[in-house]
């Protein structure tokens, strides 16, 4: 017997290496990670949307060839890399509906609001995003094309490497990964996204001063929105505005649950509405120079080293994408040798 | 049971033991085995899953009339990756097994071993749309190559069969065993209807196991497995996926012996070549308690 209880004691003491063992291990694996745990599928929330892409009102009847003509399409000035998919978006305002623009730069869309997104990979059409304001907040969901085009199917869940491609889908509860990260919910429809300089301007597009003139917004900026410096500053700024101020800025509204991809930082890459003529007053010089960004260094910057890598543990963007955008890596570092 | 966690350690555990075997009546049986794997899957949407894993696996056994009859369970608690890169927690059911063992000795350093175990279909299914049981029981059987997948298979019931071999060469305590498994399908296992499927799944596995003492209280363990599915019961997504239906495991380990009864291992499952190599690897922990 005194056997038995000898095993047995030392058999608890090894549960409790088990126990410490399970914490270790997810600690290994996901201990700095846990801003990538988000909540699930809200299913019962997205039943509420059509299942197939041609019942959203993208298109003009059923077959989903024509814009419907209330859906404007619009291109914002700093785009977001997308493993270089080619994009297409759209908006339809519920008519005598005003976004509300009393905050500049956190736009508040009317109920009933629609925002698509259209992504074409390797030439084949992949997804369209849809993002809907309702009473209750916003929802969203990708459409996975059909290999025949016909239409697209709801998948809350998401796909990998799409219909041959390398381009993942998201799941829907991804979508708050970046679009809970700002109030307005809408990443590429804002004051600075829309104030095209003439020589972007796409004639078809809505943009800032065709919202002013149709009155679809309730307060028209004192200014047209700048972004200061040189060719190459307002390119960088603009680049970290489109592609990470999402997640790293200073006005992200409180969240419950999962962190869902919120740094918890203090580094601000957000352009404003009302920006000065001086780089050395954007958010991104005040918040993240000498945290990531050090003049004239390149190769000590994080951000550098961050972008120029995919991998599992460590790289920036940290989610939806899984190829370096080069370019904007160039971009950046000539930016920071001539800061 | 002893498929779940690495050879080397349950050796040791079953050597640790084997001096007070004979009045052995119950035991208990507590594995956990964690670690990082992207594995093929089964549907065109997802035919590859990927995350971070953990499997607790329970089992206790029962001696009577010279046979020890078991029962195993398995629990998987993985943190899947979303497509974009989020991760979304999720918790699933293995098969449960019930199984009778008989070992008999050969020699004065050698014995032998039979197993049967019957499989009851308990695996988690989940939702048709989701499959995250699904894809969760996928990401914790490739903790281990595939070793334990008829755990781990939805949908299915069956039949295990192994023989094993235990064999003492001082200083080496050497253990070789042969398992064989028949799946019968018994639902869609909420997959979509274009997974291809297979009425009767076979899988079999061939495991060698070696224990050195380096000191009387410190050794080292050295495991390696071959398993094979030439026969799946949902037939993997991908082309370049289905052609490779054998892994190969190393299994590496060391151990710590604490008075005469207990041993703390940590045993390293790496696969080679096969679908998983390179793609995945993990660590496990074993406890086992006798009364």
């Amino acid at each position: 017997m005194s056997l038995v209880r000898s095993r047995g004691a030392r058999a608890s003491a090894l549960g409790c290496w088990v126990a410490l063992g399970c914490g270790a291990f997810g600690c290994l694996a996901l201990g700095c990670q846990s801003y990538r745990a988000c909540d699930a599928v809200d299913e019962a929330a997205l039943s509420q949307l059509p299942e197939r892409l041609s019942l959203t009102g993208l298109y003009a009847g059923e077959a989903v060839e024509i814009i419907a003509p209330d859906v404007r399409s619009f291109r914002p000035r700093f785009e977001l890399w997308s493993d270089g998919a080619t994009k297409q978006r759209w908006i339809w305002l519920p008519p005598g509906a005003p976004i509300d623009t009393s905050d500049m730069d956190a736009w508040q869309f009317p109920v009933d609001t629609k925002v698509w997104k259209e992504f074409i990979r390797d030439g084949v059409r992949v997804e369209t995003r849809l993002l809907q304001r309702r009473a209750e907040g916003w929802i969203g969901v990708a459409y996975l094309w059909q290999e025949d085009e016909s239409d697209a199917i709801a998948a809350p869940y998401g796909a990998i490497d799409a219909l041959g491609t390398p381009h993942d889908v998201p799941a829907s509860n991804e979508c708050d990964g970046c679009h809970a990260g700002r109030s307005s919910h809408v990443l590429g429809f804002s004051a600075v996204q829309l104030a095209q300089r003439p020589e972007q301007a796409d004639p078809d597009a809505l943009d800032l001063d065709e919202l002013i003139r149709s009155n679809r917004v309730t307060h028209a900026p004192a200014a047209a929105p700048v972004v200061p410096g040189s060719e190459t500053d307002q390119a960088a700024l603009g680049y970290l505005h489109a592609n990470c101020s999402h997640c790293h800025n200073g006005s992200r509204p409180e969240r419950r649950g999962a962190r869902c991809f919120d740094p918890e930082g203090d580094i601000d890459f957000s352009l404003r509405a009302d920006e000065t003529a001086a780089v050395s007053d954007t958010e991104t010089y005040r918040t993240a120079m000498g945290e990531g960004i050090r003049r004239g260094r390149p190769d000590d910057s994080r951000i550098i080293e961050l972008m120029s890598r995919r991998s599992r543990f460590s790289q920036m963007p940290p989610l939806a994408t899984e190829t370096v955008d080069t370019e904007a890596v160039a971009l950046l570092r000539r930016w920071i040798e001539e800061l | 049971m002893r498929a779940a966690c690495a050879a080397g350690l349950v050796l040791l555990l079953g050597a640790s033991a084997s001096a007070e075997e004979s009045s052995e009546r119950l035991s208990f049986e507590i594995s956990d085995r964690a670690g990082l794997v992207r594995a093929p899957f089964v549907t065109s949407t997802f035919p590859e899953v990927s995350g971070f894993g953990m499997r607790l696996t329970a089992a206790a056994a029962v001696r009577l009339a010279s046979l020890d009859w078991r029962v195993t369970l398995p629990v998987g608690v993985v943190w899947l990756d979303f497509p974009a890169g989020a991760h979304v927690t999720e918790t699933v059911l293995g098969n449960l097994e019930l199984g009778v063992e008989h070992e008999a000795p050969l020699s004065p350093s050698t014995s032998v071993g039979l197993l049967a175990a019957l499989l009851a279909p308990s695996a988690g299914q989940g939702s048709r749309t989701s499959l995250l049981d699904n894809r969760a029981l996928a990401l914790v059987s490739a903790l281990n190559g595939g070793k334990d997948s008829a755990l781990l298979t939805p949908g299915v019931s069956g039949l295990r069969l192994q023989a094993s071999v235990d064999h003492s060469e001082p200083p080496f305590e050497l253990r070789a065993s042969v398992d064989l498994a028949l799946l019968v399908r018994l639902s869609d296992a909420s997959l979509p209807e274009e997974t291809q499927t297979h009425a009767v799944g076979v899988w079999s596995a061939l495991d060698l196991g070696a224990t050195l003492p380096i000191t009387s209280w410190f050794g080292a363990t050295l495991g390696g497995a071959l398993s094979a599915q030439p026969v799946r019961v949902h037939e993997l997504a991908l082309e370049r996926h289905r052609e490779r239906w054998l892994q190969a495991l190393v299994e590496p380990g060391v151990y710590m012996k604490i008075g005469q009864a207990t041993v703390l291992g940590l045993d390293g499952s790496i696969p080679v070549g096969g679908n998983l190599g390179g793609d995945a690897w993990s660590v496990c922990i074993h406890a086992r308690r006798a009364l």
